[in-house]
């Protein structure tokens, strides 16, 4: 009766297809997207319309005009009259430049605070508590500024007075400067060795691994693979600094007037940059000159300070600092002080005549202020200096003059005409040029090189040449999000290892690991598998929050692009290619570490 | 995701105006100014918390032509790169922050730009024991600049066109440049001149600082409204044209209200709406006696100048090319015909 029933209605009666629960699923599906894709619809077509009506540009045809923008920090190559498209992509590697270096850091600092939050030692305890707590809690754009106005512009001023640390790190108020190996036009010659180190060492990591598991022993992995890379390698750089001949088609030209020099390979007459290459420049005899300075920097008053770029003691055999004026020099009482011998010295009022600068001596009583605006000239004999050229081929020196007789300068100066014209910059500029025409006969020498060259960072005129360089913006913008972010994944740290089941520290105890073996093999790998997650959050809050660049005056994505909507006014465009850019480095992130996830992940039988 | 990207492109571009411009200020009641608020002299907000300065108070003439009442103003601070955008959006009525008038402000903004207020150029300021004297001596070292300006764009043209290699440092704000430059991160910094005095004041020690004799570009400062209400646009035009004329006619803020009632002189009959040429100024769309209250509340062109930037002003500067045509400059009110 029962069964009759059933089969009855299924088998005779079908179900209306409007109560058939999955028709009516599908139906449902089909009217919500259909709903949505209306609605987009709508609002796209709203927007083009209201554009038009408004007469704003809603298309990237900007996007291959020359953009004019300067740039001062950019990975790549980029002049004026590059593109705008060119221009957004050097602030898209810029923002990709402070977040992968932030992430690395604000792992380290954030793993570190969070193992020492749950240390023993009282101390520590708090001071990890007080970091985090103080840290977490400032918005992060007060952050940006402190860093910025308050930490690094008090640095000292560029020339001469940087602070130098061991190691050749120069600290200033323009950003760091430390000596850094660039690959030169050699590097070609030891790619191959490379390449062959590289398969070498996979070869034996392979090998070395099937071996182990093979034999089932948990040994030491000896570093046979690493010691196969670094022994081929060395064996091929070496080779490429076995014979050292420049290239003919290698030049250096140098423009004197401006210290200036530029490295390039000219073939027919046509010249390409030549990046790294080391450049010997040697003067027999040469002068320099400056004149002291009253001035408020990094807020300390500084009165007739004579300034002369840093001049190491090898690299002259003789040096000697005199006014320009020593006659009328004397008529006034003055006289010359070093702090830093020929670098950085004051020029003042010998009044007591005891040949020293006494407290007061460089405050002239006649103007309340410092001897400034007094010429001083240094005199070189036999300066040589080896500098390498930058990734644009662009060598700088110090804008030595050749030394020569007082009259015949002074005649060449009232010969020049005088610069005039309100709108003529140009020709303003060029009168200047021919001024100083021909006033050093520096003697330039290309060095020969191997497939890398160690280029050290100084500064020849008002900022670092030479090495690495990081700016006092991109600075305070990364300690700014290392420092922030690290506090986040701090906590997230200390929570990932206090959830580690505490049987787990016990067996280790158990099986008589020691405490710091307890930490490292047992606790901590437990615990990396709970806070990685939560860690790819705080890796795009960091990359994300890189936006707020402008605070600290840093070329990065949204900056360049807001720069580029003012000078446009293709906002629309403009604000999709910025969804676009860090949308790209947010799901490149997420894949990436969803990958490590997915692999360190704890697989549960 | 998409639908809130295309929510906030629908509401960045909602404010087109079905009815003229003119209409919707009058029926809102107040005149929407984009400003600056940071610039002395030209536009900023001064102890008492008023907005001041030259181009505040041709935002106040063209209130009081629309309204008779100069204080129905709403004042938007922008910052440079802002401008656009509002502009764009409708959310102001006018531009009147010291912007430069350019073909591609004109294209790319879509923006109609009103007579000349300041005939301005870009120099260059630095210390005056830097050893910098021409543009020549800038090679190899940092120049600040702020962002979303023609300013920076003239920079990059001029230094690189000179082979002059330089580093460039940029600022989205002028306070943080002032800083930067006054800290000694930058060797000189460039704007306008007219923004180099006004921003010298603000320098720890201003004697210690030098505007270079050198001008690399032209630019030209003034209203600017949005594309396609001629309506809108001829107010403003014609409120600082009423404003350059005045002054020509010796029509000043003292003796507009006698010169209203007693001038002879057919032209000024006209500016000022008196009895007999209403139809001069009521084409417009606004009352007959708009212009006499443009003049009534801020006074001719000449008399904001030197309030704000001349001889009234901690600045002094000279007329220059912002005199009138007569005296050698470029200011020339068109004819009310």
């Amino acid at each position: 009766m029962v069964d009759a029933q059933l089969r009855g209605k299924s088998g005779d009666n079908v179900v209306p297809f409007w109560r058939n629960v999955k028709v009516i699923g599908i139906i449902a599906q089909i009217a919500f997207v259909f709903a949505i894709v209306a609605g987009i619809g709508v609002l796209v077509n709203n927007v083009v319309t209201a554009l038009a009506a408004a007469n704003l540009p809603a298309d990237f045809s900007f996007l291959p005009r020359p953009a004019h923008l300067p740039i001062a920090e950019r990975p790549i190559p980029y002049e004026g009259t590059d593109s705008y498209a060119r221009a957004l992509l050097i602030g898209f590697l810029n923002t990709l430049k402070v977040a992968l270096v932030g992430v690395a850091l604000a792992t380290v600092l954030g793993v570190l605070f969070g193992v020492m939050r749950l240390s023993a030692n009282w101390l520590v305890r708090t001071i990890a508590s007080v970091y985090i707590e103080v840290l977490r809690n400032i918005p992060l754009a007060v952050q940006i500024v402190f860093w910025y106005s308050a930490i690094l512009l008090p640095f000292p001023p560029r020339i001469s007075d940087p602070v130098a640390l061991p190691g050749g790190l120069l600290m200033s108020n323009v950003g760091l400067g430390f000596p850094f190996l660039y690959p030169t036009y050699r590097f070609s010659a030891w790619f191959p060795w490379l390449a062959a180190a590289l398969v070498l060492a996979v070869a034996a990591l392979l090998w070395r691994r099937a071996q182990l598991r093979r034999l089932d022993v948990v040994g030491r992995v000896w570093p046979y693979p690493l010691v196969a890379f670094v022994a081929v390698a060395g064996v091929g750089l070496a080779t490429t600094y076995l014979n050292p001949s420049v290239p003919p088609d290698l030049r250096v030209t140098f423009e004197a007037d401006r210290g200036r020099g530029t490295t390039s390979f000219v073939t027919d007459g046509q010249a390409r940059p030549a990046a790294f290459v080391p450049v010997r420049v040697e003067l027999p005899h040469a002068t320099l000159t400056t004149t002291s300075q009253n001035l408020v920097e990094s807020r300390e008053v500084v009165s007739g300070t004579v300034r002369f770029p840093l001049i190491g003691k090898r690299e002259a055999a003789a040096v000697t600092v005199d006014f320009a004026d020593p006659a009328a020099a004397a008529e006034r009482g003055l006289k010359l002080a070093f702090r830093d011998f020929p670098s950085i010295g004051s020029v003042y009022a010998d009044r007591n005549g005891n040949d020293r600068l006494d407290a007061g001596e460089e405050i002239d009583p006649a103007t309340g202020r410092g001897y400034g605006g007094v010429e001083v000239v240094m005199t070189l004999t036999d300066f040589r200096r080896t500098l390498v050229s930058d990734r644009d081929g662009q060598v700088r020196t110090p804008l030595f003059k050749a030394a020569v007789d007082a009259g015949a300068e002074e005649a060449a100066a009232t010969a020049a005409p005088k610069p005039s014209g309100r709108f003529s910059a140009f020709g303003q500029a060029s009168t200047a040029a021919t001024q100083k025409e021909s006033s050093l006969t520096a003697e330039t020498t290309i060095l020969p090189v191997g497939a890398l060259v160690w280029s050290r960072a100084f500064i020849p005129v008002a900022n670092y040449e030479g090495g690495m360089r990081l700016t006092v913006n991109y600075l305070a913008l990364l300690l700014a999000l290392v420092v922030y972010t690290s506090s986040f994944i701090a906590e997230i740290v200390r929570g990932g290892i206090l959830a580690v089941p505490k049987g787990q520290r016990e067996a280790a105890q158990a099986i008589g690991l020691s405490g710091y073996q307890t930490f490292t093999l047992v606790v901590f790998p437990q615990a990396m598998r709970i806070v990685l997650p939560p860690m790819i959050s705080q890796y795009l809050n960091l990359t994300k929050n890189s936006s707020l660049a402008s605070l600290a005056g840093y070329a990065e994505f949204f900056v360049i692009a807001s720069v580029i909507q003012n000078q446009t006014g293709a906002a629309i465009p403009i604000a999709l290619l910025l969804v676009g850019g860090y949308l790209a480095i947010s799901l490149a992130f997420s894949v990436v570490l969803n990958q490590v996830n997915a692999r360190l992940a704890l697989v549960e039988r | 995701m998409r639908i809130l990207l295309s929510l906030a492109l629908l509401v960045g571009a909602s404010s087109v105006f079905a009815q003229g411009r003119l209409q919707a200020i009058k029926d809102r009641g107040e005149l929407r100014c984009g400003v600056n608020a940071t610039l002395t002299g030209f536009g900023f907000v001064d102890a008492d918390g008023n907005y001041q300065g030259f181009d505040i108070d041709f935002c106040k003439a063209i209130a009081a032509a629309v309204f008779g009442d100069a204080s129905k103003v709403v004042y938007r601070p922008l910052t440079a790169g802002e401008r656009p955008t509002a502009l764009q959006s409708g959310e102001i009525d006018v531009l009147l922050r010291n912007t430069t008038r350019t073909s591609l402000r004109e294209t790319d903004w879509g923006a109609n730009f009103g007579p000349t207020t300041y005939y301005d150029g870009q120099g260059f300021m630095v210390r005056k024991d830097s050893g910098i004297n021409s543009l020549a001596d800038f090679e190899g070292r940092a120049v600040c600049v702020q962002s979303g300006t023609t300013t920076e764009t003239n920079l990059q043209t001029t230094l690189s066109g000179l082979g002059i290699s330089f580093t460039p440092v940029i600022f989205e704000t002028a306070p943080v440049l002032i800083k930067a430059y006054d800290d000694g991160q930058c060797d000189g910094w460039t704007t306008d001149t007219s923004g180099l005095l006004s921003y010298q004041l603000q320098l720890r020690q201003p004697d210690d600082h030098k505007i270079l004799p050198i001008v690399i570009s032209k630019e030209p400062l003034g209203p600017a409204v949005l594309h396609g209400d001629d309506q809108w646009f001829d107010v403003v035009t014609w409120t600082v044209f009423a404003l350059f004329n005045a002054e020509e006619y010796g029509v000043t803020q003292a003796n507009v209200d006698d010169m209203l009632v007693n001038a002879q002189d057919p032209q000024v009959k006209r500016l000022l709406g008196a009895p007999g040429s209403e139809s001069y100024v009521q084409a417009f769309g606004l009352r007959a006696d708009a212009f006499y209250q443009a003049i009534k509340a801020v006074g001719n062109y000449g008399e904001i100048f030197e309030r704000n930037l001349g001889a009234g002003s901690v600045f002094g500067l000279e007329r220059g090319l912002n005199a009138q045509y007569y005296e050698g400059g470029l200011i020339y009110g068109f004819p009310f015909n």
